[in-house]
């Protein structure tokens, strides 16, 4: 009985151990593999077709995209800007464009108004009537042109202004003429003038 | 010629001197560095492999990660010169790469064409005989499929130190755990292959 006590845990020791070493011979084969000959070649010849410095190439890319960005704000920052001026000075009206025109007329610059020469027109589809622009840039600078902040604010010929400048065109030895007859007269007035102030200063 | 006229050629080949200085600076530092790289590879490839074969338990896998792990070393070869332990470095990369992989594959919900019921036989040794090599065959598929059962935490240090070239202390720094806790995570896991293994094979006695 007490020698089966004793060989008992003897039995058990040595299943342990067989154990042990059972588990340890399969552990040791868990990992021990080696690999296909010529791996370090492969590995070499695939490093060696590897660009080189990858991470400088996606700092450049990086870079490159960040300067793309700021450009394309700041070009559509600088154009909203503009087109806020614009709409700034549109919403203050020239005096060119407050004298009241005819509705199918179209507008004219001052210096067409002064020569005579309006902008051509032509009738489209529909008895619509487009005017070709025959100088558009002078034309949106009139158009655009802000009450400025100079005295006197440029005015716009009247009237009677475009109709004597028409008469001097038309007429040039006529108006020489009259214009040298409307000075005399003036002359004439001021020193008519000067002779009552000097009576009166004399009677005083 | 003026005088300023050979200030100005003398500066040039001042500078094109120092450009030719740079630029040899530059390649011997580039064939340095594709040495290291080389070294490492010839040194440190077996060890990777390893690595990767322990986690991925496919050769071809394998060798994926393997080249995968060079490559990230070499996207990193400036970080070379300043890596102390380039063994433990190396092992670590390693067994990112090859963790991620074995991730990836279980997302994807992939099967392993190799069956691992049916591994491929090992051409039996000349001491020993056929059926004890069929035992000890059957024996490393059972303690493979217990290894796989093991909870994360106690098998990636088991795992590890079955490379033969990995110390405890280089298991902890791959890890990122101290060295205790390596050696306590192995006993313990060691412990419950063992009570499984003893269950089995005593169900397997009383079987029959």
């Amino acid at each position: 009985m007490t020698d089966q006590n004793h060989e008992k845990p003897h039995v058990e020791d040595s299943q342990n151990d067989e154990l042990d070493r059972a588990l340890d011979a399969a552990l040791t084969k868990y990992s021990s593999v080696e690999p296909r000959a010529g791996l370090e070649a492969r590995i070499l010849a695939n490093l060696r077709v590897q660009p080189t410095a990858p991470s400088h190439a996606w700092w450049r890319l990086g870079l490159a995209g960040a300067l793309a960005a700021m450009v394309i704000v700041a070009m559509a920052v600088a154009w909203k800007l503009g087109r806020t001026t614009h709409s700034q000075l549109a919403s203050h009206p020239t005096n060119t464009e407050q004298i009241r025109r005819p509705a199918d007329q179209p507008e004219a610059t001052a210096s067409e108004r002064l020569h005579g020469n309006t902008p051509t027109r032509a009738t489209h589809r529909g008895g619509a009537i487009a005017v070709r622009r025959s100088a558009p840039r002078a034309r949106a600078v009139a158009e655009a042109d802000p009450r400025l902040d100079v005295f006197p604010s440029p005015r716009p010929l009247s009237e009677e202004e475009l109709a004597l400048a028409r008469y001097v065109r038309n007429f040039p030895s006529d108006a020489k003429l009259v214009a040298q007859a409307q000075e005399a007269s003036e002359r004439e007035v001021l020193a008519r003038m000067q002779a009552l102030a000097n009576e009166s200063t004399e009677s005083n | 010629m003026g005088e300023g006229r050979q200030v100005v050629v003398r500066e040039a080949i001042l500078d094109g001197a120092g450009a030719i200085d740079r630029n040899m600076a530059e390649c011997s530092r580039d064939e340095r560095k594709d040495e290291t790289l080389e070294q490492l590879v010839r040194e440190h490839s077996a060890l990777v492999y390893r690595i990767a074969y322990a986690v991925l338990r496919r050769h071809h896998d394998a060798e994926d990660a393997t080249q995968e792990t060079f490559v990230r070393v070499l996207r990193y070869s400036s970080k070379l010169g300043s890596v102390e332990d380039q063994k433990t470095w190396l092992a670590r990369i390693a067994w990112r790469v090859a963790v991620d992989r074995s991730r990836q594959r279980s997302r994807k919900g992939e099967i392993p064409l190799q069956d691992p019921e049916n591994p491929q036989p090992e051409p039996p040794s000349c001491d020993a005989t056929a059926d004890e090599t069929l035992q000890a065959a059957r024996l490393e598929l059972r303690v493979e499929k217990l290894i796989a059962a093991l909870p994360e935490k106690l098998r990636q240090p088991l795992i590890l130190s079955t490379i033969e070239e990995m110390s405890p202390r280089e298991i902890a720094a791959t890890l990122g755990i101290n060295e205790a806790a390596v050696r306590s995570r192995v006993f313990r896991a060691r412990q419950i292959l063992k009570e499984k293994l003893a269950q089995q094979t005593g169900r397997r006695q009383a079987e029959p």
